[in-house]
């Protein structure tokens, strides 16, 4: 019926718009460009979390206080020192590491500040390592000797202190004792920043257990032989703990399954956002129906005009059906780019903050954010491009 | 005898206004033959738009038949009504009606595409027939950077595009001064020479009577019929 030249005709008129016509395409800007930082946002929070539990490694189990829920990080003891060697009697069971955990208060000078002491066996270092703890940036790590050493990670080192930078032997007064830091951790990485926890002071076990009161560990981390006798050994360290402690107080995680439950809570997050984002994207079809609606008013006599030099009642429905749908897509061009923007934004922010958060422009997002946006638009044209196409040629030249 | 190209036969028009009817044409009756220029005439709210709009397929009439290349109007459908618009009448009207957002040549090829005529061929033949009305240096020109003169030559020029068999003016000078005006009548006259059939609506007596024929209407209705040979 009619060539391309369509486009280029609803290109023509699009680009006269009026600026109240562009104002009304927000929505659809605002709508998609949610949906792109959304999906991006998500899409590098995935990555980057599934990074980090790459570098737990697959073979670790963690034990954590409390019932079913993953990330419950209430301090509660139910784990005992006992449970270390209970799980150490399982076959497949290459360690058991004890984090021993609480909080103080710790004092430099005149500067106060809330501390995460968090105590290891320095005989397990390589273990911690191997998990992504501890690597060291500066100094040393920890001896089993040390009693008031400490190690402190190199961003809190440089930033927690206003103008003042902590460093390898300075003494840090810790619930009235002193300590001295001995060496200084890299946290370059996520998984050793913890997402962005800095605040952490490692000490020794015996450190913790004398003047942190840190009897038992918080949670353990058991290294298996195998990466294949995971689930195994996780059905054993259920039914022996529970055995012992007369109910089931605690939670067995293993990266896989704390993976798992991220990506639910991301995947719940995802649903509300998306659903926000498509009230804006309705928001926007509202908006693309109105200017149609008022383009077609103001164009009232070329309407008629078109009809009397041959356009059938169909050519011009496709004219503005072709018009509202470029709207569209121009406002989910405009909305992906902006998402985009948006998104590096964050990326950007959180990197400063030492969160390394991986930003892709997808191809495929782009796709159907740009061809949602002109579904959306093809849609909202119907109604004003049908109103379009009924009018009568003689009235609609009439039309003041 | 020879088939008239329009023929209007026993047409009436109402306007049905609920409290009361309008007839703006009652029972008009005439024809119009391959190279002919005719002119209508009449005061104002005499039915001469109503009449051209009724014979070029725009308007349908409320009783009586418009017959165009001997096929009826009333056996048609709105899209059929569109087709024969399209390709055998050329409108132009008091006011222009271009389209302000496209160019000199993209309105004369608006009529082409509507067509289904490719869009080299389009152009070709926008740019010839620009250059047949005197604007061959106008056509990227916008409607609003032409005058009143070259508006008209234009629409004029969008009329011709698809060679039609008739060219119906509705005061295609009312809303010019006296020389472009003059111009535009020129042009017409010329296209009448070349053979183009010419139907059009005038109230004044002296543009009227460029025409070979004046239809003379009052209250809807045709009181009188004017012949001129041949000039
Ligand atoms: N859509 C309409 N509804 C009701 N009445 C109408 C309508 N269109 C035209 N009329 C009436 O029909 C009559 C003829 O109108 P028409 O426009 O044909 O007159 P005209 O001779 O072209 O007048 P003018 O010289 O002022 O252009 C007028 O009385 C007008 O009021
Ligand atoms: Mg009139």
């Amino acid at each position: 019926m009619l060539d391309l030249e369509i486009v280029r005709v609803a290109f023509t008129n699009i680009k006269r718009q009026r600026l109240r016509s562009y104002l009304t395409l927000l929505g659809m800007v605002i709508g998609i460009a949610a949906i792109v930082t959304l999906f991006s946002l998500s899409t590098g929070l995935s990555l980057a979390v599934e990074g980090m539990f790459e570098s737990l490694g697959l073979d670790v189990i963690f034990v954590e206080p409390g019932g079913e829920m993953g990330f419950s990080t209430a301090i509660s003891r139910t784990i005992n020192e006992s449970d270390i060697d209970i799980i150490k009697g399982i076959p497949g069971v290459e360690e058991v590491v004890g984090l021993y955990e609480t909080a103080a208060i710790a004092k430099y000078k005149e500067h106060e500040m809330s501390a995460f002491i968090i105590g290891y066996d320095p005989n397990k270092e390589e273990y911690m390592q191997g998990m992504g703890y501890l690597s060291l940036g500066k100094g040393r790590l920890l001896e089993s000797s040390d009693l008031y050493s400490i190690l402190i990670s190199e961003s809190f080192a440089k930033d927690a202190l206003e103008g003042e930078e902590l460093d390898v032997r300075k003494k840090i007064e810790i619930n009235g004792q002193d300590f001295k830091i001995v060496g200084l951790l890299d946290d370059s990485d996520l998984a050793s920043s913890s997402f962005g926890i800095t605040n952490m002071f490692w000490v020794t076990k015996n450190a913790a257990r004398t003047f942190f009161g840190a009897e038992d560990p918080i949670e353990l981390a058991v290294k298996v032989t195998d990466e294949h006798l995971v689930n195994s050994v996780v059905e054993k360290i259920e039914s022996r703990l529970e055995r012992a402690h007369g109910e089931k107080d605690f939670s067995v995680m293993t990266s896989e399954s704390l993976l798992e439950s991220f990506n639910t809570v991301l995947g719940v997050m995802q649903i509300v956002l998306l659903m926000l984002a498509s009230i804006s994207v309705v928001v926007g079809a509202i908006g693309i129906m109105n200017s149609m609606l008022m383009a077609v008013l103001e164009r009232t006599r070329e309407i008629g005009a078109m009809k009397a030099i041959g356009a059938t009642n169909n050519m011009i429905l496709a004219i503005f059906i072709t018009e509202a749908g470029l709207l569209g897509m121009t406002g989910g061009a405009l909305g992906v780019v902006l998402g985009y923007i948006v998104a590096f934004g964050i990326s950007a922010v959180a990197g400063s903050l030492n969160f390394t958060l991986p930003i892709v422009i997808d191809p495929v997002i782009v796709v159907i954010g740009v061809s949602i946006s002109a579904g959306v638009g093809i849609v909202s044209g119907i109604v004003p491009a049908r109103r379009a196409s009924l009018m009568d040629p003689v009235e609609a030249l009439r039309y003041e | 005898m020879k088939q008239p190209i329009l023929e209007a036969r026993n047409v009436f028009k109402i306007y049905d206004m609920g409290k009361m009817k309008v007839n703006a044409l009652s029972d008009v009756s005439f024809k119009i033959f391959q190279g002919e220029f005719i002119s209508i005439m009449g005061p104002s709210g005499s039915g001469k738009t109503t009449l051209l709009d009724i014979m070029s397929a725009l308007l349908r009439p409320t009783k009586g038949d418009v017959f165009i290349g001997g096929k009826p109007v009333s056996k048609m459908d709105d899209n059929e009504l569109a087709r024969v618009r399209g390709r055998t009448i050329g409108f132009v009207f008091q006011t222009f009606n271009l389209i302000q957002r496209m160019t000199a040549l993209e309105n004369v090829m608006l009529p082409l595409w509507f067509q289904g005529i490719a869009m080299g061929e389009r152009e070709k033949r926008a740019r010839e027939i620009l250059e047949r009305v005197g604007l061959g240096d106008r056509t990227h020109h916008k409607p609003t950077e032409l005058s009143g003169g070259q508006r008209q030559r234009v629409a004029i020029a969008r009329a011709l595009a698809v060679d039609p068999d008739v060219i119906v003016a509705d005061e295609p000078t009312g809303n010019l001064d006296s020389v472009s005006g003059e111009q535009i009548l020129n042009l017409l006259d010329e296209l009448n020479k070349e053979g183009k059939t010419v139907l059009m609506v005038t109230h004044e007596r002296d543009i009227g009577k460029r025409a070979q024929k004046i239809i003379h209407l009052k209250d809807g209705k045709i009181i009188k019929n004017e012949k001129f040979g041949r000039r």
